[in-house]
């Protein structure tokens, strides 16, 4: 099997999982008429809106008024779909999310204002990804170099020490270490912002603008890094130190292959496929946010919107971000897919990975 | 000694379904691997039969599927005149007290949280015999003796990690043997121990046969023990027996080319006997897709046009020596130089 | 080359010691094949990769000499020897090629990389040129030099190891139990290809294995390991058709053969022994049909016995006579 054929077959096998798992959001959502209702009673309240604002009907009688604010609720509910039935709407729901139309939110808004939740998601993903992605891909590389290191001489000092460290500061809650640094750095030693993502008033010149959101991401990015690269450090030394094992290693001693060629060109060669996986799963993951964490340091991400949307009970905006997540988290996969078939050669003729 | 075969295998038939890929599972486009295509043979009360061939010939699944390890696909199994290829639970719990495997990996065959004694005894529960304390103990140790692990005490309740590849072996065939079964599947019980040690386990399977007139099939890619042990023997090739019968008969005269090649190919513990050349190139060809005709004939030396179309059947050319060959004879009259001198035992000359 | 009292030892935590090698002496000389014979826990694999210092860190050479063309290369430091004994000089077959190829990397490029690493001047062409020639040599079509391990077959697999241990035309190639886990016609046919690729290249050969029957026939020196000592060693033929140790003669009795049914076979009591805390005697003493009292009194010495051949067994002269 060819490795585009390879590719084909497993793009048309993850979008249909996507598709199925945009239908499993969009029955849960709505298949309990919450949504229903909360469109109607929008419907209801921009009738209503509608109504007082037109000085025309202010001389008809109750009874006439009644009668024409149910005709444009009806109107009104026919041009949303809701006098059919749930499940005949579900293909119209799904084609709207397929191309990211998701309708406005309830409440939320967007700095801009806009009430669309595709722009209200549009503001914020970005910077959930500017934080937390990068902080994501900062503990890897620098978990893998400390791995590295730690791998060369296991069981030695070095190794031992980084191995309690990372133990340690993997258990400790990111937004218990942000509290933490917040109070140190940010009250005592006032050398970074308490939170949020830009000074206010925010400053119009672009490079400054830039320089400002740097500098109140540092500490966030230095809790995400403290918390997360002990774990890539110690899982990156043990998968290396699972590899050493191999027979292959010690051919490539006996061919008198020099210690780092024997480290670079062979044992992280093989360890790569499944470093990578750990690195593009935990892409995705910090593409979600952390709920609580956004919180705590105040920055306007995924995170923090999700809160929000939970607690207003604004249902369109919590459907869309779950979709997107989902999205992203199917496209990061389907990009897995294809790095690991090329670094993993036994995937693309579907040997078994035990050789 | 009666002469009514414990086991008799018509038509034996196991394929495995290998289907990979959702596309081709949905679209019902199957792919089979044929690991066992069609067998006969017999054994008889107190004799060894020996299924020998390279991997992934189908002996060990013969040997599993004979003992509904795993589901024929086709055939008939006659064991004391029943045909247990299609038996359902009580019946088949029954065959099982009467039929029973050794296996080949010492250090899996034995449940390492269980003790020597509770792995012996377990079958007892299984089979819902119910014994006392004191009966089960004294058959532990009576099975133990007879394995030859004594004294019985020193090694009633150890863990298979305090035992030796060869005690656990033994421990093994104790397992297998405490409820007097007529019939065992030895699937190479001594390849994965040390040489020393192997005689030991060879013999005592074969002591115990004679004491307790048991037959067994030996499965095994040694050709060196199967001459050792076996009565009778059949050579499989990618699914089916290719050379059949008396064991000495075959060793003494093989017909077959993959027989010859194989014997050629066995070393043996004489310096004086030297590697030569053996006539035949290339591996195992794929058990999934196979080509009309002889399955040797693409590596065989002797190959004509006929054995490309035509499947040649087990014919029998001495008394109780059968061969799949359609040149079997011919074959005799010019064998290749190198294969045969091999064979004889005399030196081949390079 | 020339082993003289190799002993290397594994180190467990604590005092305690694995004697895995312990005084073995040895000589290899040019366009020979030497076999070491012996069960598993012997101590062949162990000499195998202590005569090319790849040892694990938990191994330790304790004493002795290995002498190649009068250097002594355990004495060398690292960087010269893996510039120019590893592979150059010596190389290796392994056991099982399953994994002994890294499987994200091609075939022919781990065969190329012992070239480049060795040669500074050859380019990356040139390599895989000649990594292509190498698999042709061994009777592998050139254009699966772009595969992968996991396409080739056992038998090829093993094949391609051999190509690549010649790649740099040593002297010695060890090979440890090159054809355990092949078939019986496979294991022939790579045999023979070593046999005649060393006859060819006027190479010599140290062949391990715990097969007896492999080693009958391709050694012209055969070295019997027991427990970490050689306890016989001599000329194939004398140690095979008569042997003068109880282990080498149990062994040769417990082993059937295809050639001819034998009547019984006797095996050999008891198993190889823990090599932690060995005691102070013969170490086959407790499973030896000819052990007397005297033989746990001491690790016995190797003995000349004549021709050549020297016997670990203080009875050997005894029961058997010397030549």
């Amino acid at each position: 099997m060819s490795f585009f054929s390879y590719l084909v077959k497993r793009t048309v096998v993850l979008a249909a999982t996507l598709i199925l798992v945009l239908l499993a959001t969009i029955m849960v959502a709505g298949g309990f008429g919450i949504v229903d209702r909360v469109a109607e009673s929008a419907i209801r309240q921009d009738v209503n809106m509608m109504m007082r604002n037109n000085p025309n009907l202010a001389r008809l009688t109750e009874a006439e008024r009644l009668q024409i604010m149910q005709t444009l609720i009806d109107e009104q509910r026919r041009a949303a779909g809701l006098d059919k039935p749930f499940i005949e709407r579900v293909p119209k729901y799904l084609l709207q999310a397929l191309s990211w139309d998701f309708g406005k939110a309830l409440y939320l808004r967007s700095s801009s204002g806009s009430s669309l939740v595709s722009d209200i998601i549009a503001e914020v993903l970005p910077r959930t990804v500017l934080l937390f992605t990068t902080g994501a891909l900062l503990s890897a590389l620098v978990g893998i170099a400390l791995g590295l290191l730690m791998a060369r001489k296991p069981l030695g000092l070095f190794d031992r020490v980084m191995t309690a460290f990372a133990v340690v500061s993997n258990s400790m809650p990111l937004w218990w270490v942000g509290m933490l640094l917040i109070l140190l750095l940010a009250f005592t030693l006032k050398v970074l912002p308490a939170g949020g993502f830009v000074s206010v008033p925010v400053p119009s010149d672009p490079v400054a603008y830039a320089f400002d959101v740097l500098h109140h991401m540092m500490l966030p990015l230095i809790a995400v890094v403290l918390v997360s690269f002990g774990g890539w450090a110690y899982t990156v030394r043990s998968l290396l130190l699972d590899t050493f094992q191999q027979d292959f290693i010690l051919v490539a001693r006996a061919k008198g292959l020099s210690e780092s060629d024997v480290m670079y060109r062979h044992a992280l060669r093989a360890t790569a496929p499944p470093i990578v996986t750990l690195l593009l799963l935990s892409i995705v993951g910090s593409m979600g946010g952390a709920i609580i964490s956004e919180v705590v340091f105040n920055w306007a991400g995924m995170g923090r919107l999700f809160a929000n949307a939970v607690s207003f009970q604004d249902v369109p905006v919590i459907i869309a971000e779950t979709y997107v997540f989902s999205f992203l988290y199917v496209a990061v996969f389907l990009v897995l897919e294809i790095l690991y078939g090329l670094l993993d050669p036994r995937v693309r003729t579907g040997a078994s990975v035990q050789g | 000694m009666s002469s009514q075969p414990v086991l008799r295998v018509e038509g034996l038939v196991k394929w495995f379904d290998v289907t990979h890929g959702l596309m081709d599972m949905v679209l019902g486009k199957h792919i089979f691997s044929r690991a066992v295509d069609g067998i006969d043979f017999e054994i008889e009360t107190g004799h060894v039969f020996s299924l020998v061939g390279e991997s992934g010939c189908g002996k060990t699944t013969t040997g599993r599927t004979i003992l509904r390890l795993t589901e024929p696909t086709r055939g008939k199994i006659w064991f004391s005149g029943f045909d247990v290829a299609s038996l359902k639970d009580g019946k088949l719990k029954e065959y099982r007290k009467q039929a029973q495997m050794v296996f080949q990996d010492p250090y899996q065959s034995l449940n390492p949280r269980q003790t020597v004694f509770a792995g012996i005894a377990e079958p007892f529960a299984i089979h819902g015999l119910r014994l006392s304390s004191e009966q089960e103990y004294d058959s532990v140790s009576k099975a133990l003796e007879e394995v030859q692990l004594r004294p019985p005490e020193e090694f009633i309740f150890r863990y298979p990690h305090e035992l030796s590849g060869g005690q656990r072996q033994r421990v093994a065939i104790a397992r297998a043997l405490v409820l007097n079964p007529k019939f065992i599947v030895a699937d190479e019980p001594v390849s994965m121990l040390d040489m020393s040690v192997r005689a030991g386990i060879l013999n005592l399977l074969a002591s115990f046969m004679k004491k307790h007139n048991i037959s067994i099939l030996f499965v095994t890619h040694d050709l060196a023990v199967a001459r050792y042990i076996s009565d009778n023997m059949g050579v499989m090739y990618l699914g089916k027996i290719v050379e059949q019968g008396i064991s000495e008969r075959i060793f003494q005269r093989p017909l077959h080319p993959y027989t010859q090649a194989l014997i050629a190919a066995v070393p043996v513990p004489d310096p004086r006997h030297k590697i030569g050349a053996i006539p035949i190139a290339g591996e195992i060809s794929s058990s999934i897709n196979i080509h009309p005709g002889c399955r040797f004939h693409p590596r065989c030396p002797y190959a004509k046009p006929l054995c490309k179309d035509q499947e040649p059947p087990l014919r029998e050319l001495e008394r109780d020596h059968l061969v799949a060959c359609h040149f079997a004879e011919t074959i005799e009259q010019a064998p290749c130089d190198n294969m045969l001198r091999s064979v004889s035992g005399r030196e081949s000359s390079e | 080359m020339d082993v003289k009292n190799l002993c290397m030892y594994y180190d467990l935590l604590g005092d305690r010691y694995v004697k895995a090698v312990d005084n073995v002496s040895l000589e290899l000389h040019a366009g020979e094949t030497l076999g070491i014979v012996g069960e598993s826990g012997c101590g062949k694999s162990s000499m195998a990769i202590t005569l090319l210092r790849l040892l694990p860190s938990n191994a330790k050479i304790m004493g002795g000499k290995v002498s190649l063309h009068g250097e002594d290369i355990l004495a060398l430091p690292e960087a010269k020897l893996r510039r120019d004994v590893r592979w150059k000089k010596i190389s290796m077959v392994f056991q099982g090629a399953m994994n002994s190829f890294n499987p994200v990397i091609k075939v022919g490029d781990q065969l190329a990389e012992t070239l480049l690493s060795h040669d500074g001047k050859a380019t990356k062409k040139e390599a895989i040129e000649r990594a292509r020639e190498l698999l042709d040599l061994v009777g592998i079509e050139g254009s699966k030099a772009d595969h992968y391990p996991h396409e080739f077959s056992g038998g090829m697999k093993q094949r391609a190891m051999i190509a690549m241990a010649l790649s740099l035309n040593p002297e010695i190639v060890i090979a440890d139990e090159p054809t355990t886990a092949l078939d019986v016609i496979v294991q022939a046919q790579v045999l023979k290809l070593l046999k005649d690729l060393k006859e060819e290249r006027d190479m010599s050969l140290i062949l391990i294995s715990h097969d007896i029957s492999i080693i009958a026939e391709m050694s012209d020196d055969v070295a019997v390991m027991y427990a970490g000592h050689i306890v016989e060693y001599g000329e194939s033929k004398s140690v095979f058709l008569d042997s003068r140790h109880p282990y080498t003669k149990g062994l040769l009795e417990a082993v059937p053969s295809v050639k001819a049914r034998k009547q019984k076979l006797e095996s050999i009591p008891g198993a190889p022994p823990n090599l932690i805390g060995m005691p102070d005697a013969c170490r086959f003493a407790d499973r030896c049909k000819y052990a007397i009292e005297r033989c746990r009194q001491g690790d016995p010495p190797l003995e000349d016995v004549g021709d050549g051949r020297v016997v670990a067994c203080i009875r050997s002269k005894e029961l058997w006579g010397a030549s």
